[in-house]
């Protein structure tokens, strides 16, 4: 009881961080029951400066966008174990920044931060794995003497639960249910068919935003995606629609056999304007614009988007996978 | 070679590229600069700054005022775009006001402004 009162105590009803909602979708895709660990670190930023961020006094300023991201799920030592237990946490910033390239935002500045702190759990038998946390979102000033708000602290409960390849997630705030959606997911781990190593695209997913959760159009929207592969393991396509009308297409396509290089094109509509995106994909790098998925992640549209990201599930001391990409054919490992 | 292959040079390639042209970018970017000249023979100026004129997010102070034929130094300003700038300044009597202008301080552009007298006794910034 107490802790329901604290946890009650403790959130916030406001708009999430951008990026939240997107992280758990990607916790959803990249864990399951026999992982060990998942890691997110990652620095984006605009590469030309654009003009649409208004300061309270000084006027509207040319600048760039960034965003530091450090993110981690750890597992319990003992990989041999049925039962594991793990912790979940991260950390995240960014801003409005008057420079380019790993320099810190300098004053006058606007920043934010957010940190999460979960438990995860997995039965490795029956295949389930769950995670649950606290995220928490600073709030958001303009630094300097203007100080002024532009935005109120938020706090949610948030869940992520996955049963072998269909899996559930789900916020919720004060003001009750944020986020909802059931999904069946692609496993991340590679199968066999056939003497014939592959990695299923298939993805197709059902649920409920609640309006300022909703990073489409604003509005209590049920949604629904689906992604199909198209050209064996190579190319697949993925469409997502809400309630409120269409949202993204997109057919993204992995060059290299290990699914780390390719491109992705989409058309999407975003909060009524059409946005061609195109994101090109090598390791550890993405160069972007306007792709939905690295708008939902790091909330930066309109400009050429570069990313410096190192995104990868640990399943055992011998695999690693980052999303996509399955251990090579021939002796297994990385 | 595989078309595979070359394709996946071509996209490593290409990569670079596009990340050694963005740091370029901020070889020539940088801080706006701004300097003022004083052409004003009534008016002397006292500070400049960006912001609200009661808490202003930037300032520099001048000590004695600049007056008439003089430049000030040239100064770094912390933020681009289209700013609001205003100048602090003081006449031979002791009267003080303060003129606002709408600034356009693109990233690493260098601006000078001339604060003159106008016609109708008052002064403007051009």
């Amino acid at each position: 009881m107490l802790w329901i009162l604290l946890i009650g105590w403790a959130l916030h009803g406001s708009d999430p961080t951008p990026a939240w909602p997107q992280e758990l979708e990607d916790f959803q895709r990249g864990l399951h029951a026999k992982a060990l660990g998942y890691l997110d670190i990652a620095q984006v930023q605009t590469m030309d400066p654009n003009s649409t961020i208004a300061h309270p006094t000084l006027g509207q300023l040319d600048g760039f966008r960034e965003v530091r991201r450090v993110l981690g799920a750890m597992m319990g030592p003992d990989s041999s174990s049925m039962v594991r237990l793990g912790l979940e946490g991260g950390w995240e910033g960014g801003g409005w920044t008057p420079d380019l390239y790993l320099a810190g935002p300098t004053k006058p500045d606007l920043f934010h931060a957010a940190w999460s702190a979960g438990l995860c759990g997995s039965l490795v038998e029956p295949g389930l794995f769950g995670m649950a946390g606290l995220h928490h979102a600073d709030a958001m000033d303009w630094s300097g003497a203007g100080g002024n708000r532009v935005a109120a602290p938020e706090t949610d409960l948030w869940t992520v639960l996955r049963w072998k390849r269909a899996g559930v997630r789900a916020a919720t705030d004060r003001r009750g249910l944020a986020t909802s959606r059931l999904s069946f997911l692609s496993d991340p781990s590679p199968l066999i068919k056939d003497g014939k190593w592959f990695l299923p695209l298939a993805e197709a997913s059902v649920g409920w935003e609640r309006a300022d959760w909703n990073r489409w159009n604003g509005n209590d929207e049920w949604a629904g995606t689906v992604r199909v592969p198209l050209l064996a393991q190579r190319v697949s396509a993925r469409v997502e629609a809400g309630s409120d009308g269409f949202r993204l297409a997109q057919v993204s396509s992995d060059i290299d056999p290990q699914g780390e290089v390719g491109m992705d094109l989409s058309w999407s509509v975003r909060h009524g304007r059409d946005l061609a995106g195109i994101r090109m994909r090598i390791p550890f790098l993405t160069f972007s614009v306007n792709d939905p998925d690295d708008v939902d992640e790091f909330a930066v549209r309109g400009s050429l988007v570069w990313s410096m990201r190192l995104r990868m599930t640990w399943e055992d001391s011998q695999t690693w996978y980052a999303p996509g990409r399955r251990p090579a054919p021939i002796g297994g490992g990385s | 070679m595989k078309r595979s292959r070359l394709i996946l040079r071509a996209l490593v390639t290409l990569g670079g590229g596009v990340f050694l042209g963005g740091c370029l970018v901020d070889l020539y970017g940088g801080e706006p600069q701004i300097q003022i000249q004083v052409d004003s023979h009534r008016w002397m100026l006292e500070s400049e700054g960006l912001g609200d004129t009661a808490s202003p997010v930037w300032t520099v102070a001048f000590a004695p005022p600049i007056g008439a034929g003089a430049v000030t130094q040239v100064e770094n300003l912390p933020v681009a775009g289209d700013l609001h700038l205003f100048l602090r300044l003081t006449d031979t009597l002791g009267r003080d006001t303060v003129v606002r202008d709408q600034l356009h301080a693109g990233v690493g552009e260098f601006q000078r402004l001339v604060l003159e007298d106008d016609t109708g006794g008052g002064v403007r910034i051009r």
